[in-house]
């Protein structure tokens, strides 16, 4: 407590009331008040600042551990592998959808070619359209396989684009061309049909 | 000045200071704590961010060994690089083992991709002569083949009795490169 503080205390007269003395003396209480109030907040702050300082740095270096951590070389190996394995499933899953066995369009097409028709041409092109080229002893064998061809669900819009007799001596032979859309080219209805799975020591993956 | 003045006078200059003194330390010291809160918010959520990643990239390194010959076979069938060699060896295998003949092969260059397919592919086209059963085992062979492959055009024709020859154009695949690695993202194996 300052000097002048007692010493305006002690000259201050007994049981006078109402004083001007006795009003500086709770002023100056209350001056004292704020002080202490003002040093101890200045204190803490100066406290609570380098507290934070320090706080931020412990982050930091527990941070830079961390990253160092994820950054070692299993870390790296480990997170390449996960990205080769996402993109291989991206790839597989997104190219399976539109993937066409073919395998599985000639079994059905054996089906439907009777023993008097030759194929000599079969063509698929990236827009899966099919194109055949061959003979037949009359037109009625090439009409019987446009019909058996139309009752297929994997093939539609099926044409007869041409057909032409041709004589050699005395037998005679219809030559044929007939073109088809292939129905689900693009889509994942052939690929589901077929086993499309690679088989492996953990039973297997599908595409 | 009185001498009641002069008793007030050290007081009032002590307060004085004490406020002014108050308020340059919160005018200096606040934003500096603000900062520190701030810098240390954002460690923690980085910290935390690092900590995910970590759990989830030991979880993934298990997943990876437990399954190891499944991801063996799914980085066989979609491979870092097309790699011409390779494919030609496997093609030919191929036709060996399905017994036809391979008079071409076009093998697609080294930045060639599919004119149609994703950036990812890359077109080949190739030529086999032989009898039906054997070119249709060729053909189920290949899209049976453990690196994956997609036939995008075929067309087959009669050459002479019993010999066929077919022309198949088919799309391989490659991984697309991850050499870009985000430490901070937390690791997807699902």
């Amino acid at each position: 407590m300052p000097d002048e503080v007692r010493n305006a205390g002690h000259e201050e007269p007994f049981l006078e009331i109402d004083t001007p003395g006795e009003r500086s003396g709770s002023y100056t209480l209350s001056y004292i008040l704020v002080i202490i109030v003002s040093v101890v907040v200045c204190g803490f702050l100066v406290y609570y600042k380098f507290h934070t300082d320090s706080l931020a740095a412990d982050k930091s270096s527990s941070l830079d551990s961390f990253i160092s951590t994820l950054e070692s070389k299993n870390n790296s190996e480990t997170e390449k592998k996960v990205n080769d394995i996402n993109s291989a499933i991206r790839i597989l899953s997104t190219e399976k959808k539109s993937k066409y066995l073919f395998k599985i369009f000639i079994d059905e097409l054996k089906k439907k070619i009777t023993n008097d028709i030759k194929l000599n041409n079969l063509s698929i092109d990236s827009q899966g359209i099919v194109v055949m080229d061959g003979e037949s002893k009359g037109y009625r064998s090439v009409a019987d396989l446009a019909l058996a061809l139309e009752s297929s669900s994997k093939l539609d819009n099926i044409e007869i684009t041409g057909l032409s007799l041709s004589t050699d001596g005395e037998s005679s032979q219809v030559n044929f061309s007939i073109s088809a859309n292939l129905v689900d080219w693009g889509s994942s209805s052939s690929a589901e049909e077929g086993e499309m799975e690679l088989e492996g020591e953990n039973g297997g993956l599908d595409e | 000045m009185n001498k009641e003045d002069r008793s007030l006078f050290l007081p009032v200059l002590a307060l004085l200071i004490a406020i002014i003194a108050f308020f340059v330390s919160w005018k200096m010291l606040m934003p500096q704590i603000a900062d520190n809160q701030a810098k240390i918010k954002a460690y923690d959520a980085d910290i935390e961010l690092a900590e995910l990643k970590t759990a989830s990239l030991s979880d993934a390194n298990k997943k990876i060994a437990s399954m190891s010959g499944l991801v063996n076979q799914l980085l066989v069938a979609i491979p870092e690089g097309v790699n011409s060699p390779d494919l030609i060896a496997e093609i030919e295998t191929v036709a060996a083992v399905n017994q036809v003949l391979l008079p071409s092969i076009s093998p697609p260059g080294a930045d060639e991709q599919s004119s149609e397919g994703s950036p990812d592919s890359s077109s080949t086209t190739i030529s086999v002569s032989g009898g039906f059963t054997n070119i249709y085992n060729f053909i189920s062979s290949l899209e049976n083949s453990i690196r994956f492959l997609k036939i995008t055009s075929l067309s087959i024709s009669s050459t002479e009795v019993d010999n066929l020859s077919a022309t198949i154009t088919f799309d391989v695949f490659k991984r697309p490169n991850a050499n870009n690695l985000d430490l901070t993202s937390e690791v997807d194996y699902e």
